[in-house]
């Protein structure tokens, strides 16, 4: 019978701890395996061999799958952690990174790693389309916390214009009001959203909640200044948008 | 012994042929078992099938080289069946071309046993199947589901039958009642849990999960309205709903209209719904009814708790109240709600649930269930 890890994570410091309820078998290693390249690297278990733990934050993009080694014998590692916590990757985007690792369970049972380069990006959480406003909260992601004055930006997707919100920072966490009205004196149009805080533009989008594809699974209710519709919506990849319309081109 | 599944469409995520697929894989270690599937959609199953189970289709529908496959088979497609009674609850999927290639399939059948697993193909292998074959009708919805035409129907053939089976004891004791004294056996045998390693929750996340097709009967609706209350009382607690259908612009909409899109989203069906519910603290089934509840018994292996609407009949028969999961008055979103806060406040019932949940998934695993499908092999063909 293959042990099955009850305890497959990445701490906020880049170390991955692997657990097992009982000991594995004397000479049983712990094995990264890049799947692209094949590279592989190797980690004896602790004393007790029922736990390995190891740094992971410089391992290189892509997919790490983590295997058990014992003599010339390999085998995926089985787990039935989820690997997935919110407040755990919460706590992991609120630190500076260029780099995130996570911890992914495929049906199967097999865990790995999904190693990805990372940009700061303004994590949304709360969107409330109300009163005349588009209110945000959330939180700064790979970055951490950045003092100094901030503003939200909505950039016209085509042309240059530009509408200005106001925005709060405190620590990681972030409030962001725009106005409706700013909407209406500009072409219809797509507009991106940016939290400038000091020498950042983070784009806005929502990534740490694993419901990647909220594109048409999420509908915000559409606000209408003079003849103008203003609604939020989220992109194919999961940033938030504002989407403008005349109201006698709604269909 | 050979074993031959019959579904309409082996193609598709439901339960039934969740359900045929894992009961075919594991008596197949043991017996030559075959799935004839009436339509065919796509080039592979969209679940996963064992490699020891043979897959056969009668009606292929994908576009592509294939198709047209013939005038005269472009024209009966056309045509209704006259083989299938019309209230059967998938009529629109049946055809005169369906019927060509359904009789032909029965009278050529070589096969020990049938297993149909839905009204209108039970009906069919009560009057056309060789009477030299052990038959026997699945029923994975509800004899209260159908309508008067097709129930004569049922009343008329299935005591021709080998054996009836119903997925639960309330469902078997409503046949009990319609089929006449000394007609064939009617024995009741849940859906099984396949043997595989299930990802446990760790209760840490604050996600109430819902799974199944967004189809009226499923009562999304309810559960939308439950918890316009919960994220009230609990405004970072976040409703999942994974599946696809008919209502779901209806629902989106619903989500809209009560400021609920911070809180709910409707996803995709997924290929992983176990590896989703162990994200997840609680499982919701809001349905109007449930001929069974496979998501119950999936979501027990992953140490969810589950809240179900005390609907006829399923989650009664699989959750005990209090034990590993509870039970509300039906069609009651007021009471959901109230019943979804009350675990949501409980962090520690939660946990005591989530373990008795996992020991109650034990009784459902496959290879328990097929030892019942054996015995009743077994009587039916010493």
């Amino acid at each position: 019978m293959n042990a099955v890890a009850n305890h497959v994570r990445v701490s906020a410091d880049d170390g991955l701890l692997v657990r097992w309820p009982a000991p594995l078998p004397d000479g049983e290693r712990l094995v990264l395996r890049h799947t692209a390249s094949g590279h592989g690297r190797a980690v004896n278990l602790a004393a007790d061999r029922t736990s390995c733990a190891l740094h992971v934050g410089d391992l290189g993009p892509g997919t790490w799958a983590l295997h058990l080694e014992a003599g010339s014998l390999t085998r995926p590692l089985l787990t039935d952690d989820p690997g997935f916590s919110h407040d755990g990757l919460r706590a992991y985007a609120a630190l500076p990174r260029r780099r995130s690792v996570r911890v992914t369970r495929s049906s199967d049972g097999h865990a790995a790693l999904d190693v990805q380069e990372v940009e700061p990006h303004a994590e949304v959480e709360l969107v409330h389309p109300r009163d005349g406003e588009i209110r945000i909260g959330g939180m700064l992601a790979y970055t951490g916390p950045r003092p100094g004055g901030a503003r939200l930006l909505a950039v016209a997707r085509k042309g240059s214009a530009t509408v200005t919100g106001t925005a709060r920072v405190h620590g990681t966490e972030f409030h962001a009001r725009l106005s409706a009205r700013g909407f209406a004196t500009e072409r219809p149009g797509l507009w991106d959203l940016w939290l400038a805080v000091a020498d950042l533009r983070a784009r806005l989008a929502t990534l740490l909640d694993d419901a990647p594809g909220k594109r048409g699974k999420v509908s915000f209710p559409r606000q209408t200044v003079r003849d103008m519709s203003v609604r939020p919506y989220y992109t194919a990849r999961d940033e938030l948008a504002v989407a403008c319309h005349r109201t006698e081109e709604q269909p | 012994m050979k074993i031959t599944f019959m579904l309409l469409d082996a193609f598709t995520i439901d339960g039934t042929v969740r359900g045929t697929f894992t009961l075919a894989g594991e008596l197949a270690r043991r017996h030559e078992v075959e799935i004839v599937s009436v339509l065919r959609e796509a080039d592979a199953p969209a679940l996963p099938l064992s490699p020891r189970v043979r897959l056969r289709s009668l009606v292929d529908l994908r576009t592509g080289p294939r198709w047209p496959f013939g005038d005269r088979a472009a024209r009966l497609m056309k045509e209704p069946s006259r083989l299938v009674h019309p209230q059967e609850r998938c009529y629109e999927y049946f055809s005169a071309l369906t019927d060509e290639r359904l009789l032909r399939a029965l009278r050529r059948l070589r096969t020990d046993v049938l297993i149909t697993t839905r009204a209108g193909l039970n009906l069919a292998a009560a009057q056309h199947a060789p009477r030299r074959t052990i038959r026997i009708a699945q029923e994975h919805l509800q004899l209260r589901v159908h309508e008067s035409g097709i129930l004569a129907e049922i009343e008329r053939w299935y005591p021709t039958l080998d054996a009836v089976t119903t997925l639960t004891v309330a469902d078997r004791a409503e046949y009990m009642r319609l089929l006449p004294d000394g007609s064939c056996p009617v024995l009741t045998i849940g859906n099984g849990l396949p043997d595989r390693l299930y990802p446990h929750s760790r209760q840490e996340n604050r996600i109430v999960m819902a799974a199944g097709r967004l189809v009226w009967t499923k009562g999304y609706d309810l559960l939308i309205d439950a918890f316009a209350e919960v994220a009230g009382k609990h405004p970072d607690w976040r409703l999942r709903i994974y599946g696809q259908g008919p209502r779901r612009d209806a629902l989106l909409a619903r989500v809209t209209r009560l400021g609920l899109y911070n809180n709910v989203l409707i996803m995709d069906s997924t290929d992983d719904v176990e590896g989703e519910m162990a994200k997840a603290s609680i499982l919701a089934v809001p349905s109007r009814g449930e001929g069974f509840g496979m998501t119950i018994i999936e979501a027990f292996a992953c140490g969810l708790p589950v809240v179900a609407f005390d609907c006829p009949h399923g989650p009664r028969e699989i959750i005990t109240d209090g034990h590993d999961g509870l039970l509300v008055p039906p069609e009651n979103p007021a009471a959901l709600a109230e019943t979804l806060i009350r675990l949501i406040d409980d962090e520690e019932l939660r946990h005591r649930m989530a373990t008795n949940a996992r020991t109650t998934a034990k009784n459902h695993r496959i290879p328990e269930i097929a030892d019942h499908w054996e015995n009743l092999l077994t009587t039916l063909h010493p």
